[in-house]
């Protein structure tokens, strides 16, 4: 692939926690992998999808792109207008460039902003710790973008208690496009909002993605909210990427077992009283991985070899990766 | 015994719940009428302040008083002779906090499963040790044995694994869908004939919701019980219930059964509110979102409450007066002066 094509280029990245005993010396007993070799690209303004259930590494694989969070291993690197930054291998002034152009957004709009902080000061913040802007420089250009994203003016020099839920979150999308961003992990950022708001912030994003040009990484449990944001999609089970393909084909031929069992399972409104697939079983115990494929004990296709060993992720079309054992074995449907 | 499938269970009439505050007064339910029958499921559909949830309160008198209190409006609830016939009806809304009677009614009569199982389970007994606290209450001369018994075979029936041995575990030591598996084992240990379900799917991953969803539906058609279903999101409404009752702001703004209220919307908030969600399925056009925001609840309202986000709003009559709730076509009942 044309490196120009891309902005981030992810390979084998790894998210490790330790598992320690009690006390301040405690010893290591073992790793939780929340992310466990992660591989996969973001294209130049598109919104890449990142959807699974808890505990399956989305939220901590949005958290490492965003530098929230070291790896533990693996390879990222990132391609701006201004160059390419290694992310491993940074140095500060590089990492500073990092930070200006890799924003995130939050779930949470009630717990992501600081409460003793006007708008003015939360969305300016990043102006003044990066030498952009200060004072009436600094104002103006918040008072653009919080503009921009569905607020007043009137606005700035209040603080986050006097806002709704909705307006909160648009506060925090100001806060990191004030910077000109040019890639922004959105980690669930309207499964904290009312039905009627979230689609003004899911139309709001789309807006701002086409007039910045905008790279998403956007993170969600909900695969309908996905479907409506993503070029692309990445499903992730127990810290594992195990399907990436593009949105019609992910949701139309999937080729992973996990991936049509989630697509089964979201409820729909053109279901009306009739009754469904259902399987059984739940998101495995980090702690206790099953051996071979982690999917295997919940995976009604699943053979001898499964339970043995780890698949790998192959490449079965254009843009799409899976990772199983069974391939072509089986016809998979989708939605 | 009369397995009448239209059998009234619980009528709502004109409820009025409203919570006394220093900012002001909340009427968080506000004039609610609706019908809960036998073997059938109400969908309650509403974003928050829509007094969803505090319906299904005042239902259980769970509503804290001070600061809730029943205002006005009845809950009858009707008790059946072995022929079908009406035995008696108790006015739940009436009833004296904490009185026998009332304790008679909870579990018994009207069970509830709520949101987050593992703030409404106790964390310091066992699974075991809750359900039979409900059983020794409820149904007078039970024994020991009995509700050891019934409550292995309940854990089993809802699906929970080692059934025996989870009978002893604490809540904390199960899993969300587990812990939800065993409310619903709590609610049906006294055979309720009306289950309340708020929000009971909300805090769980996508396919263990399809698992408890798919049992709620099958204990229904086993227990023949009416459930009244919570929830704000409309696809799971839309599975699970027979009838949906759409609420804006305390108050019930359209009301059908579930195919027509999704073919044919008629309200201006609940036809918003159908465009303004992504499907899995749909169409993948623009989503149209309902502009504003939701009103504070201690706002005084001079005429329709979504006036303000409306976007057939008519100046001068839906600003000046209050439209009620009216039968528009057989089954189909709107709040609009459109309809009028």
């Amino acid at each position: 692939m044309n490196s120009q094509d891309i902005i981030l280029d992810v390979k084998g990245l790894k998210k490790y926690f330790p598992l320690k005993s009690g006390g301040l010396f405690g010893k290591v007993q073992g790793y939780i992998k929340a992310v466990d070799d992660v591989t996969f690209y973001v294209k130049r303004g598109e919104t890449i999808g990142v959807v699974g259930e808890s505990g399956c590494g989305k939220t901590t694989l949005g958290r490492c792109i965003s530098l929230l969070y070291e790896p533990t291993a693996g390879d990222v690197k990132v391609y701006l207008d201004e160059g390419v930054l290694d992310v491993g291998n940074m140095n500060k002034e590089e990492t500073k460039k990092f930070r200006r152009n890799v924003q995130m957004i939050f779930q949470d709009p009630y717990a992501s902003l600081n409460p003793r902080m006007t708008v003015l000061n939360i969305v300016g913040e990043s102006l003044l710790v990066n030498d952009v802007a200060k004072g009436d420089e600094m104002e103006q250009m918040v008072g653009q973008i919080v503009q921009k994203v569905g607020l007043k003016v009137e606005h700035l020099r209040r603080y986050p208690h006097s806002f709704s839920g909705g307006q909160r979150q648009r506060i925090g999308i100001a806060r990191a496009l004030v910077i000109n961003p040019q890639l922004v992990v959105a980690d669930e950022p309207v499964s904290a909002l009312d039905v009627s708001i979230q689609a003004q912030i899911l139309n709001q994003l789309k807006d701002l993605q086409k007039d910045f040009g905008l790279s998403y990484m956007f993170v969600s449990h909900n695969m309908s909210v996905i479907r409506y944001m993503s070029d692309r999609i990445m499903v992730m089970y127990a810290g594992k990427l195990v399907e990436m393909a593009p949105r019609e084909v992910l949701l139309n031929h999937p080729r992973h077992p996990y991936t049509e069992l989630l697509l089964s399972a979201v409820p729909r409104v053109s279901r009306r009283g009739s009754f469904r697939l259902v399987t059984p079983g739940e998101p495995p115990d980090l702690l206790n991985l099953p051996q071979g494929c982690v999917f295997n004990p919940r995976c009604k296709y699943a053979k001898e070899v499964c339970k043995e060993v780890a698949p790998s992720l192959v490449q079965v079309g254009p843009d799409h990766f899976v990772r199983c054992h069974t391939l072509d074995e089986f016809e998979l449907k989708g939605i | 015994m009369a397995e009448n499938k239209n059998q009234l269970l619980v009528e709502v009439d004109d409820l009025k719940t409203y919570f006394h505050l220093h900012e002001g007064t909340v009427k968080a339910v506000d004039g609610v009428s609706f019908n809960l029958y036998k073997g059938k499921t109400l969908g309650v559909i509403g974003e928050s302040g829509c007094g969803k949830s505090v319906t299904s309160q005042s239902i259980m008198r769970l509503v804290q008083t001070p600061p809730g209190k029943i205002e006005g409006g009845h809950i009858w609830l009707y008790h059946y002779n072995e022929d079908g016939s009406v035995k008696d009806k108790v006015d739940i809304a009436a009833l004296k906090p904490e009185s026998k009677e009332l304790r008679a009614i909870r579990w018994r009569d009207v069970a509830m499963i709520f949101q987050e199982p593992m703030t409404s389970m106790s964390p310091v007994h066992t699974v075991y040790d809750q359900i039979n606290e409900a059983m020794m209450l409820h149904l007078p001369g039970i024994t020991k044995e009995e509700t050891r018994a019934r409550t292995i075979e309940l854990l089993r029936r809802v699906g929970i694994p080692q059934h025996e041995k989870m009978a002893d575990a604490y809540s904390y030591q199960l899993s969300g869908g587990m812990r939800q598996r065993a409310m619903i084992a709590m609610a049906l240990s006294c055979n309720p004939g009306l289950l309340i379900a708020d929000e009971p799917t909300t805090a769980l991953d996508v396919t263990v919701e399809s698992q408890i969803l798919e049992l709620i539906r099958e204990l229904q058609a086993e227990y023949n019980m009416g459930i009244m279903y919570i929830s704000h999101d409309l696809a799971v409404v839309a599975e699970m219930s027979d009838d949906i009752m759409v609420m804006y702001l305390g108050q019930a703004v359209e009301k059908a059964d579930t195919n027509e209220i999704f073919d044919n919307p008629l309200h201006p908030y609940t036809q918003a509110l159908w465009r303004s969600i992504p499907t899995i399925d749909g169409s993948l056009e623009r989503l149209d979102s309902i502009k504003g925001t939701i009103p504070s609840p201690y706002y005084k309202h001079s005429g329709c409450r979504f006036y303000g986000r409306c976007e057939k709003r008519i100046e001068g009559k839906c600003d000046e007066s209050f439209p009620e709730l009216l039968e528009v076509k057989p089954g189909h009942q709107v709040r609009c002066f459109l309809y009028e």
